[in-house]
């Protein structure tokens, strides 16, 4: 076995593409180093504003009790309450004295404060703090003061364990464990085909030896792109010194509460279980390999299984049996407690079972799956008589693999996006807690003034009604609530309790947006309100989590100022829609316009036109030297690029549909989804006038946009499909012929983004491939006319799509020469 | 009977002339060899008259069909210098795709496979051959189509030499048949074994001869001597330059052969055998494009 993983190493070191891994990771590190160096300190904002609003508080609240003492006196309880507040009040400055400064050293200041909090409590006296959040405050600033460390950057971090951290996400995940699995898979097809088993057999090796040698450097591999990753990620805390950032306390939602969760446990999980993950992939592969099936096999007894997994670990929650874990949902299962160790062990016992199964594998020398002919030998072709180019240009492109590649590939962004999707709906318990606790902290803030105010009108106005302590009432009962909510997270009934709750705070006064004059009569609200209308007639449940439908107008990207921003930021943020549903997931797909990454997967890797005919063969002349016109060639190629990316797209959208289908159900076809307009459309029936965004809406169906949106997509394949035909008609290599193409396209797009509502820009095509905002209607407002539609978007890429091809039929005798 | 006419092909590269007004015809069952230095234009005349290039003047057809026609490429095909194969398609996905055009049957494509010998790696991929199995399927594929001109351009580079001789075969095969053929090589004993019709092109311009048929070459004549004569006894009584050659003499090309022959008779010589010398084609290209060695 020495012999052969000597062997197959000395094949890997002198392939080039090995060196080229490492340079890559190297200077996607340092890309991400000095992306994170460049960000502003949010940690430091953070952590100003906290203290900030607790010194306003205190403040207040300080001010209000001299004034009562210097005009009333204080009992003893109220005496002690100040003299606490004051010791506080130091504390409290110091911190943001240092804050200022730039000095993120407060742990001991944070913990002497929360303790001096804790005793004032006892004097009941106004509380001005949220219980809970204070306690993880505690336990999180003196896990800090223990190992001497500041608050450091945890959204951006470029010199601390948490870096490492962010980094390791990177290179750990199960995207790049798949990325293993092909090399893997494609090394061995290769290799299979260049008779190198059969070489090594002929050298008196015996069958095991070998594909143990094959395997075991394959996991050499695995195992060095581990360690250069770990030394690679650890060296900013290690350059820098900050060593002890590997004690640095993370949040980490667990059900209800907030655990808090050292850096450590990331660093050493994330590369065993990655690794424990890609080695059973690669010792499964193995076994498949060795049946000799094809890559399309491979993927798919492969990719089944994990599939299998995820949706086992997705609906029935976590196992110490699943091995998906190692890759997935692993954060609040095992990395709070030390279950993480037995669940490794537990895995590494399965790698070595798994190991020890592969030897009456890769002894046996029969093939289950054995293909007919070989792997050495291609299926034949068998030229139709009719589309005779067409089959051949699909016959180039199976040929170089590309084919079953661009499906995988289609099929990983499809089905990731589901996943991905499905993820972030998982993860809804967590934001909600977080919006719960923004809220309560909020509240208690509030309560500190509304309760001085309160005691200054029972001072002042005795014999009067109060209505500080109907404040007070009311903040009091709002914070009860969202602390009863909290404790039902993780429960089936959550998020309904949610939506009842939040409504019950946010509209507790509110009536309806008509009630309001008409210049606040905005998009947003209005929207919300009449969508609850139509869900509720249709008898649909909300989507969760928010109350609110946030509309375009309210984007962040729309802000006139900082505070503006963040304002909406948070609205959009509270108010971000997650599901699971197949409808859902195609309403996401759209919203993050991921048409885009599968036309470039089509332009990249799958077309295919006539300068592809010039380099590097000039296969031109084979074809020009035959009774054919160049013309047919050119137009099968049109029609081979439009047939098969809309059989791929059609094919894996279908099955991302049912792996979400699977997920989350069908979803709501009838859910009513907001759309704009600029003027009034036909008689206005069902449409809505904001006076103050200047907008008219309406509410159409989910399928039905998605249905629009659909055949959007396939006018803008048509249309560059047309112009990259026509350019790799011009130019004589295909290379450029994709940089043209994707020149031309940016260029385009910024043009209809920059100029929305410049003359004549309905007609640019551009302006149409933001599938969802010009089927939503949000372009017809950018662009300020009501021609900017769905049907208007087919039309013009259609058109223009259809020019070009005909343009590129036009003789050109200097293709072939 | 021209099967191909060439008529006047005028190509520049630029400002330079490639080919000047090129004009020829070949007939059925004609081998023809092209010979010239790299750069003088071989490839590119092959070309013109394929219309991968676009020429500044000139018409070309086969059987009366321009090649302006696709269907001009139904009697004529193509062995290129550079390999213009797909290299993830197999030698049998060519030879299919070829057929199809062709509107040919299997057994067309069997026959050709067995009769060039490439089975052993038809069904490998094009990226996987050697060179010389490469030019086979080349080689397969021009013959494929049963056409009654072949253009061969460069055939022999980096061929071993059984598969020249395989070639060299077939090409007299495919000559038996009444396949009339073009082919240039710079390899000139190959092609003085090939044929006899050997077409120089020099600054554009085609000259079109015969091995063995120059004027002013010596003749020469043998002679049976016996002990005690010598040739120069024997033309001693003459004024004639001549050189010694074996048991005769070469004559020099000044002089008619009349006259020697009047002398050695009566200088009461036996002769045995008169024969003009053809000039060897290396000696013909040398003369041609004017080289000293």
């Amino acid at each position: 076995m020495r012999e052969v993983i000597g062997f197959i190493i000395k094949g890997m070191t002198k392939n080039k593409y090995v060196y080229l891994l490492p340079l890559v990771m190297i200077l996607a590190a340092a890309s991400l180093l000095v992306i994170n160096s460049a960000q502003p300190s949010s940690i430091q904002k953070e952590l100003q504003e906290v203290f900030g609003g607790r010194e306003e508080s205190l403040d207040f609240l300080i001010g209000k009790t001299l004034n009562k003492k210097r005009h009333l006196g204080l009992p003893e309880n109220q005496q002690l309450a100040l003299d606490s507040l004051l010791v506080q009040e130091e504390y409290v400055k110091g911190i943001v004295q240092k804050l200022k400064e730039g000095d993120l050293n407060i742990a001991n200041d944070n913990v002497a404060y929360i303790d001096e909090y804790m005793d004032y409590q006892n004097y009941e006296f106004i509380s001005f703090e949220n219980d809970d959040l204070l306690k993880i405050e505690r336990e999180k600033a003196r896990l800090l003061a223990v190992h001497s460390l500041p608050f450091t950057e945890q959204e951006t971090p470029y010199q601390t364990a948490l870096f490492t951290k962010q980094l390791l996400h990177l290179l750990f995940n199960p995207l790049t464990a798949l990325l293993f699995l092909l090399i893997f898979s494609y090394k061995y097809t290769t290799d299979e085909q260049n008779r190198m088993f059969d070489f090594l057999k002929m050298n008196s090796l015996a069958s095991p030896a070998i594909y143990y040698g094959y395997i075991v450097s394959f996991l050499m591999l695995m195992a060095s792109y581990v360690l250069f990753s770990v030394t690679l990620s650890l060296l900013p805390p290690l350059v820098t010194g900050n060593l002890n950032t590997f004690y640095y306390p993370i949040e980490v939602v667990v059900g209800g509460g907030t655990k808090l969760v050292p850096v450590w446990k990331w660093l050493l999980f994330l590369p065993i279980g990655w690794g424990m993950f890609v080695s059973l992939l690669l010792i499964v592969a193995s076994w498949l390999c060795k049946q000799r099936v094809s890559l399309g096999v491979l993927a798919g007894f492969l990719l089944l299984p994990l599939l299998v997994l995820y949706l086992a670990a997705d609906q029935f929650g976590f196992s110490m049996a699943n091995p998906i874990h190692l890759v997935v949902g692993y954060e609040a299962n095992l990395l709070p407690s030390n279950q993480f160790i037995p669940y490794l062990a537990g895995m590494l016992f399965l790698v070595i079972v798994c190991a020890g199964i592969s030897y009456p594998i890769f002894l046996s020398k029969r093939t289950v799956f054995r293909r007919k002919g070989g792997m050495d030998e291609h299926k034949p072709y068998q030229p139709w008589s009719k589309l005779k180019f067409f089959q051949f240009e699909h016959l180039k492109k199976r040929r170089e693999g590309r084919v079953l590649f661009t499906l995988l590939l289609l099929l990983s962004i499809c089905v990731g996006a589901s996943i991905f999707v499905n993820q972030q709906y998982r993860t809804m318990d967590e934001k909600a807690v977080k919006t719960i606790e923004k809220l309560q902290s909020f509240y208690v803030s509030s309560l500190v003034n509304f309760k001085v105010l309160a005691e200054d009108h029972e001072v002042g106005q005795p014999t009067l009604d109060n209505p500080y302590s109907v404040w007070v009432e009311k903040t009091e009962n709002n914070i009860a609530q969202l602390e009863e909510l909290k404790k039902k997270a993780g429960s089936p009934e959550f998020f309904d309790r949610y939506r009842e709750v939040m409504r019950a705070i946010e509209f507790s006064d509110a009536s309806s947006y008509k009630d309001l004059p008409l210049n606040l009569w905005h998009v947003t609200g209005m929207a919300t309100e009449e969508q609850q209308i139509l869900l509720e007639e249709k008898g649909l449940r909300p989507w969760d989590i928010g109350n609110w439908w946030v509309s375009h107008f309210a984007d962040p990207k729309r802000a006139i100022n900082d505070e503006h921003y963040e304002l909406l930021k948070m609205t959009q943020e509270k108010n971000k829609k997650y599901g699971n549903s197949a409808l859902f997931t195609a309403y996401s797909y759209m919203n993050w316009n991921l048409a885009w990454l599968v036309l470039g997967v089509f332009v990249f890797v799958l077309w295919t036109n006539m300068a592809e005919e010039q380099r590097p063969n000039r296969s031109i002349q084979f074809l020009a030297t035959k009774p054919l016109r160049l013309r047919s060639i050119y137009v099968s190629k049109w029609a081979y690029n439009l047939a098969a990316a809309c059989l791929f797209f059609v094919f894996s959208a279908m099955i991302a549909l049912f792996v979400s289908w699977l997920l989350g159900g069908f979803g709501e076809a009838d859910y009513p989804i907001l759309t704009y307009a600029v003027s009034e459309i036909g008689n206005g029936e069902g449409q809505f006038y904001s006076p103050a965004d200047k907008a008219y809406f309406s509410f159409d169906s989910l399928l039905g946009m998605l249905l629009k949106s659909a055949v959007l997509i396939l006018a803008q394949i048509f249309f560059l499909n047309s112009l990259f035909s026509l350019i790799g008609r011009w130019l004589k290599n295909q290379y450029v012929a994709i940089i043209v193409t994707l020149i031309v396209t940016v260029a385009g797009y910024l043009v209809a983004s920059h100029y929305p509502s410049g003359n004549l820009m309905m007609l640019n095509p551009y302006l149409y491939f933001d599938t969802w905002l010009v089927v939503d209607g949000w372009k017809s407002i950018l662009t300020e006319s009501l021609r900017v539609s769905t049907g208007m978007g087919c039309l013009v890429l259609f058109t223009s799509g259809l020019l070009l091809f005909m343009i590129g039929l036009l003789p050109n005798k200097k293709g072939v020469s | 009977m021209s099967v191909l006419q060439v008529e006047k092909l005028t190509k520049m590269y630029g400002k330079r002339r490639v080919l000047h007004g090129v004009s020829f015809q070949l007939a059925a069952g004609e081998v023809i060899g092209l010979v010239g230095p790299n750069g003088a234009g071989k490839s590119t005349l092959m070309r013109s008259i394929l219309a991968l290039e676009e020429v500044e003047e000139g018409t070309v057809t086969v059987q009366g069909v321009s090649n302006q026609n696709p269907e001009f490429f139904k009697y004529i095909s193509f062995l290129p210098s550079d390999n213009y194969l797909y290299m993830q398609l197999t030698g049998y996905d060519h030879l299919a795709f070829v057929a199809n055009v062709y509107e040919l049957d299997n057994k067309a494509i069997e026959e050709v496979i067995d009769s060039i010998g490439i089975r052993s790696y038809v069904n490998n991929p094009v990226k996987s051959y050697s060179y010389g199995m490469r030019q086979h399927l080349l080689i397969a594929l021009s013959i494929l189509t049963k056409p009654l001109i072949i253009l061969m351009d460069e055939p022999f580079n980096g061929l071993d030499p059984t598969s020249i001789i395989e070639l060299k075969q077939l090409i007299r095969d495919l000559h038996a048949q009444g396949i009339g053929i073009l082919v240039s090589t710079h390899n000139l004993d190959i092609l003085e074994d090939m044929t006899k019709s050997i077409w120089f092109i020099k600054e554009g311009e085609l000259i079109q001869t015969d091995i063995g048929l120059q004027e002013n070459m010596p003749y020469q004549i043998d002679l049976q001597l016996s002990k005690e004569q010598t040739v120069d006894q024997l033309m001693a009584g003459s004024q004639l330059p001549f050189q010694n050659h074996a048991n005769g003499l070469l004559t020099d090309p000044a002089f008619g052969v009349e006259l020697y022959l009047d002398q050695l008779i009566k200088s009461g010589a036996t002769i045995r055998a008169v024969q003009q010398s053809s000039m060897a084609l290396e000696d013909m290209y040398k003369e041609f494009y004017e080289i000293n060695v």
